[in-house]
């Protein structure tokens, strides 16, 4: 049913509260809630206080009655990875329809448990991603007009120049490995704790999705198929301790099996330190297709700013027209209104899962493999 | 040492060697021909040749330019078997004489900068290599297109890989050529590399871009920043800005520094066959459909002035 505003609860904010605030900068989206298990910790009980006092609204220690008792028909699920689908699996069976930060999971049972219950229940499901950045959508754009004929081949470098702690070889031997959750809570200050969680997860798991997500827009659906990887513990000393990665490289093949023109891609990923890049990262697609190519810039159109005593941490490009909350959440109400798939809804997320979980297990035995779809 | 040194170019390239002659000391252009056959009956007048006509030689060429025992610059290798070509290189060594094929990616001046920045230790251990080569259409073996890269990964990484895993889409008219390759490769101490080249572009300009990723730091070298915009109507025309004469300059000065020093021409031998090896990987790679892991080192080898 179609109203003017939709309400909407969210499950714990215990990560960095990007995805809460993405959806509540729609103003047909409203948060009149912030609920969690009585069971959390302390500290997640007090991020959770935090984003409802921010909003002015109620914090309840028991997410079935706060589903049950404020009306809410959106659920925005952003707590440790490890309770994503959990969350989810839960506000779905409440009849709510779901927006999810990514990881969808660190595990692809977790995943199998979330489409089934999504598909059961029938509600939409949206998986956070970037794909409405203006660049992307202009790639996607150029491509679907068939300027450079069907693709044959798709890159995608994806390098945060993010630091997670001290660097690799800092640590002396008699010094205790480092400890992925604590980590990840003292990482929550700079909004770079999109790990969090008990179970380390390298950057392939937590932001795979991101470039997945747009190679999977880009090619039209392709579906990959086999993977063949290399992951290297490279930069940081936290990852080295985790044994996961900081960065990978991908080889994607998609389509070779289903009658469809076949696609080869590549992904080279990775938190690359904040000394690599002046921004973000270098975040880039390069899309060959039998007729042309094209070459993106992800964080462009952009504005080059420099001044006496700019703080280092302050990025000297400063990233224009990003309406990208704003046209997810357009996105995910017209799913919810039509019944059209939302821009990467629960298939796409198990998918991309699935490649990610392929990578690692061609990084272990170093020969390709295949995905495991459902 | 003075080392008169024979051009074998196509017309439109002749001016731009002409050009950087004067600027290599010890070293003058003693003669310029257009085909490899012209130049049989000046051999006296060069110790060494230098082959540029824009496409690789073919065999008959290649067999000619062995034939003349002088030492051998070649842009592009010919379309002969790895092994053919280390067989060659060995040849000439045994001679005392040079070859070496520079497929020109060592020479660019932005991969040099990259390289030096990596050498001189600022960014840290390099950890990823990633280049795109993506080129009109054009004849020849894609594989050997793929040379440059590899050389190049090689010598950035400063080590051969130890596993090769390749893919491609094969020409449309010919299923037993490739239109598109990618690469990659993974090295001792977790390192590896991403290479593509492509032969699918429209006519006119190429593109290409590097980048390396170090533990401390990262380069970029990319087409894509280099550049300028023209306004006639429409959409504007991206013009790259060109990279001068100093890619070809590079190219003639580190063969003649191999000629007059047989330690930097064992390196290079080395280097080469390096390559040779990955390229050979890369071929087994695409026929068995799997990863080729390569075993860590190589022989030594023994250079003649």
């Amino acid at each position: 049913m179609n109203r003017d505003v939709y309400r909407c609860a969210v499950l714990s904010v215990a990560k960095h509260a990007y995805v809460p605030r993405g959806v509540a900068a729609h103003p047909r989206c409203e948060l009149v809630v912030v609920a969690d298990d009585a069971s959390e910790p302390a500290w997640v009980h007090e991020r959770n206080q935090r984003l409802a006092d921010e909003f002015e609204v109620p914090y309840i220690r028991d997410v079935a009655r706060a589903l049950r008792e404020f009306d809410v028909q959106i659920a925005v699920v952003s707590p440790a990875a490890e309770r994503h689908c959990d969350l989810s699996i839960r506000a779905a069976q409440a009849g709510l329809h779901v927006v999810q930060d990514k990881p969808l999971s660190d595990r692809l049972s977790e995943c199998d448990r979330l489409v089934a219950a999504i598909d059961q229940a029938g509600v939409k499901f949206l998986m956070w991603n970037r794909n409405l950045l203006p660049a992307v959508c202009q790639a996607r754009d150029v491509i679907r007009s068939g300027a450079l004929g069907p693709l044959r081949a798709i890159h995608c470098d994806f390098y945060f120049s993010k630091d997670a702690g001290p660097p690799r070889g800092s640590r002396r031997a008699s010094d205790p490995p480092l400890d992925w959750l604590t980590h990840q809570i003292a990482a929550h200050a700079d909004g770079s704790d999109g790990g969090l969680g008990h179970t380390p997860l390298g950057e392939l798991q937590i932001e795979g999705i991101y470039p997945l997500a747009y190679l999977h827009m880009l090619t039209g659906g392709a579906k990959v198929e086999r993977v063949f990887a290399r992951t290297a513990s490279f930069f940081h000393q936290l990852n080295v301790d985790n044994h996961v990665d900081d960065l990978a490289t991908v080889t994607l093949e998609m389509n070779a099996d289903s009658g469809r023109r076949p696609i080869l891609g590549t992904l080279c990923i990775g938190r690359i330190g904040a000394a690599s890049h002046p921004d973000i990262g270098e975040i880039k697609l390069h899309v060959l297709g039998e007729n042309g190519a094209l070459v993106v810039c992800e964080s462009r159109p952009e504005v080059a700013v420099y001044y006496r005593q700019q703080p280092a941490a302050e990025f000297r490009h400063r990233r224009q027209a990003i309406d990208m909350d704003y046209l997810l959440m357009e996105n995910f109400l017209a799913a919810i209104e039509t019944g059209s798939p939302t821009i990467v809804d629960h298939h796409v997320g198990r998918a991309i899962a699935a490649t990610v979980e392929a990578a690692l297990a061609s990084s272990r035995t170093g020969q390709p493999v295949r995905v495991d779809h459902l | 040492m003075i080392v008169r040194w024979a051009l074998i170019a196509a017309s439109d390239r002749c001016a731009d060697w002409q050009r950087i002659a004067p600027r290599v000391g010890h070293a003058p252009l003693a003669i310029t021909v257009e085909r490899v056959a012209d130049l049989a009956g000046h051999l006296d007048k060069c110790d060494a040749i230098v082959h540029d006509s824009g496409e690789p030689p073919t065999i008959a060429e290649w067999q000619q330019l062995l034939g003349y025992g002088k030492h051998c610059l070649i842009a592009s290798p010919p379309p002969i078997a790895p092994t053919d070509l280390a067989q060659a290189t060995e040849h000439f060594r045994e001679r005392g004489l040079r070859l070496l094929c520079l497929g020109g990616a060592r020479s660019l001046p932005s991969n040099r900068s990259v390289h030096d920045v990596v050498a001189s230790g600022k960014l840290g251990i390099p950890g990823l290599v990633r280049t795109h080569r993506w080129l009109p259409a054009c004849g020849g073996s894609l594989l050997q297109m793929l040379h440059a890269d590899v050389d190049l990964a090689c010598w950035i990484m400063g080590a051969r890989p130890t596993t090769v895993f390749a893919r491609g889409v094969p020409s449309s008219d010919r299923a037993a050529t490739w239109d598109y390759l990618q690469l990659h490769l993974g090295f001792v101490g977790d390192a590896m590399a991403m290479l593509d080249v492509s032969r699918r572009l429209p006519n006119g300009d190429d593109y290409y871009s590097l980048s390396v990723i170090g533990s401390a730091g990262a380069a970029y070298a990319d087409d894509h920043h280099n550049q300028q915009l023209l306004y006639t109507g429409g959409h504007p025309q991206a013009l790259r800005t060109e990279q001068g004469d100093r890619q070809r300059l590079a190219r003639l000065e580190h063969f003649l520094l191999t000629i007059a020093n047989p330690t930097a021409y064992m390196a290079d031998v080395l280097d080469g066959r390096r390559t040779l090896d990955v390229l050979a990987a890369t071929s087994e790679s695409l026929t068995i459909d799997r990863a080729v892991h390569l075993s860590r080192e190589q022989d030594s080898v023994e250079v003649t002035r």
